[in-house]
């Protein structure tokens, strides 16, 4: 009899697999992300109490059987009335998107360099650039540090080289923070602008050239048109997590420059308000949905365009 | 020439005869290196207006890198090429007057037929009505109508193919170069676009430079044939030429298939010309193997010793069955009495027989047979050694598959010497 169950658990298995591959990393989702979304978002509609934990019950049971729900909007008001939370949204966002355009700036060409290299040197540029991933991401943001403050080697090779006779302020400063998201992000930028560029045809170039496309014509109305996608995978996945990134700008940026991921930091850690530190956490994943929502229906349009229907 | 209103000009069909019409496109001493390795070997070619030209050779012979010469896509190490007049060696693709059908037709995903069509036009700064029309007027030409607004992956391979044609003609350039224009496309397709690509060439009157690997391609396309292996010509001339008259051995192995045989010159007796046909010789070689001895007509100059090869056409050896062929014909020859040359070499040759019987007789047995429909391919061992590959085709019915001559057949083979030619390379 047990081997006639371990027979149909076998072919349920089996009849079922792929189902089941696709319904685990869905159930891990729902359990480690859906799950404790909704534990923000619980939290941030609840009042600031200074008891363990520190904020009100969504439900109340002291009133017999039935619960009360009581749910407290002040938190997003506070946001929108506090001119510091919109400014802080604002600037992030600023700086997010600068940072987008000086990775696609820079990483668009070294994609197209890439692509167009063959053989072992593509595979020893493309290592390079996934190289910095095998360090910790912390410990090369520290490093950026050592770099930039002014005792830094960068400081002191302009000094020894008698460009500046007292050190430039690096640390400290916008400047520090756009060079960290940059350096962070770049592979962020190239490795979708690769996949992308890797499938384009070569002959459209010479088919542009021969129908009288001069080179920076070519590029506009061929390449820039087929590498789109790239470019929106390639800013997107730099763009989102740059919005809300906390370590450069915590480190790098110090208190002078303003962005949202400190400040919900600030909120949760020195304020210990954890109410509104959630709210602020829902504002900011509301804000990041919008660019992923985007790039999702961008995708799906994509993957719809490639398979080559034989319509005669 | 007796009859000259009955035969078109021969200049007009043939301009490369014709010492007055300049060549449209001259390659002169265009040399192509790719580091150490070198894909056109100092190669001079002309091309005259209004021919379609086939670049034929395999894989790695250079006629993709002599076409690609032509586009602008790649710059002559040495040489220079110069098309209508104007030296194009330097010239970047997008300011020559030439187009380009590429193999993968390399048509532009994010557009649809029309706005392929109309994108060389565009660049030319021409609008509206005018880019209209144009376009409209090849999409006519090309039966593309109903799929002006289809992308194209939704297209079929034949569709792609036609409007890859299309874009390339539109511009009406003086030279439309066609990398393998039909290899993408089925046997059946291809052969109904053969056609249609040479019925364009003709209404329009552009000069085409087709690259292929297919010889019956190139055969049934082309004015002429420029056969290429390791970065050199092996031989231009016109289908006819290159089959019926192949140079040297590559040609003749490559263009349709032919039994070489090698061997050795015996005699050679020079034969005056008539009105029509130059002077030649009758050569008589023995072969390496099996010493047999055939004769062979030639314009070559050869002599006795010289090592050469004989060229044969398989379906220009006629095949009988033994019996039918000794009841028929006058030349009895004994089963045991190969056509092999006597010891003493005296001058009684066996197996040659002037007049209108067959000068080349050999004795054979079928060692296989293939039947393919219209034709039957034998390989048949001939009893003085050499293997031959014969075709015939199927006059009669085959029932009951009953062949007429089958395997272990004996044979007789027999082909006249100016069905032979004669190579010295």
């Amino acid at each position: 009899m047990g081997h006639a169950d371990k027979h149909r658990i076998g072919d349920l298995l089996q009849r079922n697999w792929k189902t089941l591959v696709t319904a685990l990393p869905f159930i891990w989702l729902l359990l480690f992300f859906l799950a404790p979304f909704f534990i923000v978002l619980k939290i941030s509609v609840a009042e600031s109490l200074i008891a363990s934990p520190p904020f009100s019950a969504l439900l109340d049971w002291s009133d017999g059987g039935f619960p009360s729900m009581t749910i407290n909007t002040d938190n997003y008001a506070y946001l929108w009335e506090d001119e510091l939370y919109l400014r802080t949204y604002l600037n992030s966002l600023k700086i997010a998107a600068i940072s987008t355009l000086l990775c696609l700036l820079i990483g668009y060409p070294m994609a197209y360099g890439i692509v167009r290299t063959s053989g072992t040197t593509r595979y020893l540029l493309l290592l390079l650039v996934i190289l910095p991933f095998w360090t910790s991401f912390l410990l090369r943001v520290y490093a950026w540090i050592g770099l930039l403050t002014d005792q830094g080697t960068i400081n002191d090779v302009l000094l020894w080289l008698g460009l500046t006779d007292k050190p430039i302020r690096l640390m400290y400063s916008e400047f520090a923070v756009y060079v960290g998201i940059v350096y962070s992000y770049l592979p962020f930028m190239i490795l979708p602008l690769y996949a992308n560029m890797e499938k384009l045809d070569l002959a459209l170039n010479e088919a542009a050239g021969d129908l009288g496309a001069k080179p920076l014509t070519a590029f506009l109305t061929v390449t820039l048109p087929l590498t789109l996608p790239g470019i929106i995978a390639g800013c997107l996945l730099v763009f989102i997590p740059a919005t809300g990134e906390f370590v450069i700008p915590d480190l790098l940026g110090g208190g002078n420059v303003l962005m949202i991921g400190r400040l919900l930091s600030s909120e949760f850690n020195a304020n210990h308000d954890w109410p509104v530190a959630s709210a602020v956490a829902v504002v900011l994943l509301i804000l990041l949905v919008i660019p992923m929502m985007l790039y999702h229906r961008v995708q799906s349009r994509s993957t719809n365009a490639q398979p080559s229907a034989e319509t005669a | 020439m007796n009859q000259p209103h009955h035969r078109p000009d021969p200049y007009t069909e043939r301009p490369w005869l014709n010492p007055a019409i300049s060549p449209f496109i001259q390659i002169q001493g265009v040399t192509k290196r790719f580091g150490d390795f070198t894909a056109v070997n100092a190669v001079d070619l002309a091309i005259y207006q209004g021919e379609l030209f086939a670049l034929l050779g395999g894989s790695g012979c250079g006629k993709t890198t002599l076409l690609r010469m032509l586009a602008g896509f790649e710059t002559p190490t040495e040489g220079r090429i110069i098309i209508d007049g104007l030296d194009m060696t330097e010239v970047p693709p997008y300011e020559r007057p030439v187009n380009m059908m590429f193999q993968s037709y390399a048509l532009f995903p994010h557009m649809n037929v029309f706005n392929n069509i109309a994108y060389g036009l565009r660049r030319d700064g021409i609008k509206s009505d005018e880019l209209k029309r144009r376009v409209n007027d090849i999409i006519d030409m090309v039966e593309l109508n109903p799929l002006t607004h289809r992308r194209p992956h939704q297209l079929s391979g034949g569709q792609r193919q036609r409007v890859a044609l299309a874009r390339a003609l539109v511009k009406q350039p003086k030279v439309l170069l066609l990398d393998e224009p039909l290899a993408a496309l089925d046997k059946r397709l291809r052969e109904q676009t053969q056609f249609e690509l040479m019925n364009i060439q003709d209404q329009l009157g552009i000069t085409f430079v087709v690259v292929t690997h297919d010889q019956e391609e190139a055969m049934t396309l082309a004015t002429r044939i420029a056969v290429m292996g390791a970065g050199q010509f092996e031989q231009v001339g016109t289908p006819a030429d290159i089959y019926e008259n192949p140079q040297t051995r590559f040609i003749a192995g490559f263009i349709g298939s032919a039994n070489l045989l090698s061997g050795t010159v015996q005699d050679c007796q020079p034969e005056k010309g008539t009105d029509d046909a130059p002077d030649t010789s009758r050569v008589q070689i023995v072969t390496d193997e099996g010493n047999q001895l055939l004769s062979v007509s030639t314009d070559r100059v050869v002599a006795a010793g010289d090592a050469v090869t004989l060229a044969i056409r398989p379906e220009k050896i006629s095949v009988t069955l033994q019996d039918s062929a000794v009841s028929d014909t006058a030349d009895k020859v004994p089963d045991n009495a190969p056509n092999t040359v006597s010891n003493n070499g005296s001058g009684t040759v066996p197996g040659y027989v002037s007049g209108n019987v067959p000068e080349n007789v050999l004795w054979g047995t079928v060692q296989e047979m293939a039947y393919l429909g219209r034709l039957s391919t034998f390989r048949i061992k001939t009893d003085a050694g050499p293997t031959l590959e014969v075709t015939a085709p199927n006059q009669r019915r085959v029932l009951d598959n009953r062949h007429l001559i089958d395997w272990d057949d004996r044979v007789r083979l027999t082909f006249s010497s100016d069905s032979a030619v004669l190579l010295t390379r």
